[in-house]
């Protein structure tokens, strides 16, 4: 569904090279986290990917489609939700006959049935409603495009609690195997127990991809009451130590995304030795 | 999918039009209320206006309003938080363009002839029933309308370029480039002609003789062929600059 070679970008007007030579492979059927530092350069991956950037060097596929060539029918099949937006001063039906009709799959019962699971208030106009509804009527918007890549940047941001568990629940519903969602996010925490596979973008490159599963096959998380000399990665928590270890197949862990973050951006070598393709067979 | 589908343009272009409807809508009543204002202290029973008032304002109302709306006919690209939606939508470049160029050119000239014409005749009526005076109504077919249609035939190109190319204040920012760019043209010109043509030219007086102008009047002459051509060229120019700059801000990270 993407895949990325040797990618090279830069902002014209900052100095540093963003990324030099990034790769990324992702298969479709996947609902995918790609973490990362505040400036990693998460947002303007996913704008590369949705063909707003151009990279400077390198391949860049999506659905097949170069995104830098805006085609019609890849902006179909691609919805982007960005951080932040601004809707036109209209109603969501409204907004739905104007701009659902340039989107071939796009199903209007389906947006107005998400609306309503998602108690975005009706009638009202899309500009006066708060950026968490906006949100959400955004998310149903892009749901119901059929798009078959959803990139969502930050799409937690401005959604009270409630509204998050929301917009779980709705991607694990409407996710099915011929579309990907890929969500860009800081706050790891909403991920947890959404996504299937994790990317780690610092330092101008993706320093792990790996689903969850073999995430948690390879590693093993445990608190303990004393910081362990031989652990991977260690963090200082109320209840103790949380320490991971290589996995020794003896027990079985659930991941715990922000430690497995702190793991990655400090000790990137060790997880590139751990995650390599020799080490997986 | 090609870069051009009718039934895709007309979903696009039924889009920018309601999106300007509202403003266009509101400038044109405000322009009615003007317009009855203007003829009651204008027109005397029984005497014309001379020259015409009517067709003046046509040309300020076409010019005045249309490099106006053009000048923000893509705001929503340059804005921080509307370009997404504008720039996510599955519609092709040209399909984009040519829906704001036809609301903004063509089709706009054709809107303000039908208000005017409105306006006319409720400025004459307003005028009649209150000061007794009235005048022939508008007509668009005239020679001194065309000029004013071929005028902001090409300005409103230039400006079009100007509001995609400028991302605040467009209007004076092309007006200013426009000043400065003829200025340049103009320089070179002369010079080019001094050194090309010399021989129409006495060493110390700035002007040519009238065997230049001769030369040079075909080139010069607003023929529909010379129209055209610049129209089509100034079409071309603004398209390129709307394929290469759409992105820049997203581009530039701003």
């Amino acid at each position: 569904m993407i895949d990325v070679t040797n990618l090279g970008f830069r902002y014209k007007r900052r100095g540093n090279a963003l990324f030099s030579n990034l790769n990324l492979q992702l298969p479709g059927g996947t609902l995918c986290g790609l973490l990362g530092a505040n400036g990693a350069g998460k947002s303007s991956l996913l704008k590369i990917l949705a063909g707003l950037s151009f990279p400077q060097h390198g391949r860049c596929k999506v659905l097949g489609h170069e995104p830098g060539r805006r085609q019609p029918e890849f902006l179909a099949d691609v919805f982007l939700l960005p951080e932040e937006f601004q809707l036109p001063a209209i109603e969501a039906t409204t907004y739905a006959e104007r701009f659902g009709s340039l989107y071939p799959r796009f199903d209007r019962e389906q947006f107005e049935r998400l609306l309503t699971e998602l108690q975005v208030p009706r009638p009202q106009k899309l500009n006066t409603l708060s950026q968490g509804q906006k949100k959400k009527v955004l998310l149903a918007f892009g749901l119901a495009t059929q798009a078959r890549l959803l990139i969502m940047d930050e799409p937690t941001n401005g959604l009270d609690i409630p509204s998050k568990a929301q917009f779980r629940r709705l991607l694990i519903d409407h996710f099915d195997p011929a579309r990907s969602f890929l969500i860009s996010t800081h706050q790891v925490h909403d991920l947890q127990g959404l996504i299937d596979s994790v990317m780690v973008l610092a330092q101008g490159e993706i320093l792990l991809h790996a689903t969850v599963e073999a995430l948690e096959s390879r590693l093993q998380i445990t608190v303990e009451p004393a910081a362990p000399t031989d652990a991977l990665y260690v963090e200082k928590s109320l209840e103790g130590f949380k320490v991971i270890r290589e996995n020794d197949g003896r027990q079985e862990s659930r991941l715990d995304l922000e430690l497995m973050f702190g793991l990655v951006t400090t000790g990137p070598a060790r997880v590139r030795q751990l995650f390599r393709p020799e080490a997986r067979a | 999918m090609s870069q051009f589908s009718l039934p895709r343009f007309q979903r696009v272009f039924l889009n920018d039009a309601l999106r300007f409807v509202k403003p266009v809508g509101y400038a044109t009543l405000a322009l009615l209320g003007l317009t009855a204002l203007i003829y009651l202290n204008s027109f005397e029973p029984g005497q014309l206006t001379r020259p015409p008032l009517r067709d003046a304002l046509f040309g300020v109302y076409l010019i005045g309003q249309g490099l106006l709306f053009t000048s923000v006919s893509f705001q929503d690209m340059h804005h921080p938080l509307e370009r997404y939606q504008y720039l996510m939508l599955p519609c092709s470049n040209l399909e984009r363009f040519v829906s704001r160029y036809l609301l903004t050119g063509p089709l706009f000239i054709l809107y303000v002839i039908l208000t005017f014409s409105v306006m006319d005749w409720v400025g004459n009526q307003v005028a009649d029933a209150w000061a007794g005076a009235r005048e022939p109504l508008f007509t668009p077919f005239t020679q001194d309308i065309w000029v004013v249609i071929r005028v902001y035939l090409a300005a409103q190109l230039v400006m079009l370029t100007g509001a995609i190319c400028f991302r605040s204040y467009a209007l004076i920012k092309t007006a200013l480039s426009m000043v400065l760019l003829l200025a340049g043209v103009v320089a070179v010109g002369y010079v080019s002609m001094r050194i090309f043509y010399w021989n129409y030219f006495d060493w110390n007086k700035w002007e040519p003789n009238d065997g230049l102008m001769l030369l040079l009047e075909p080139l010069f002459a607003a023929s529909w062929m010379n129209v055209a051509a610049g129209v089509g060229f100034a079409f071309w120019i603004a398209y390129v600059a709307y394929r290469c700059l759409q992105t820049h801000e997203v581009q530039d990270g701003l």
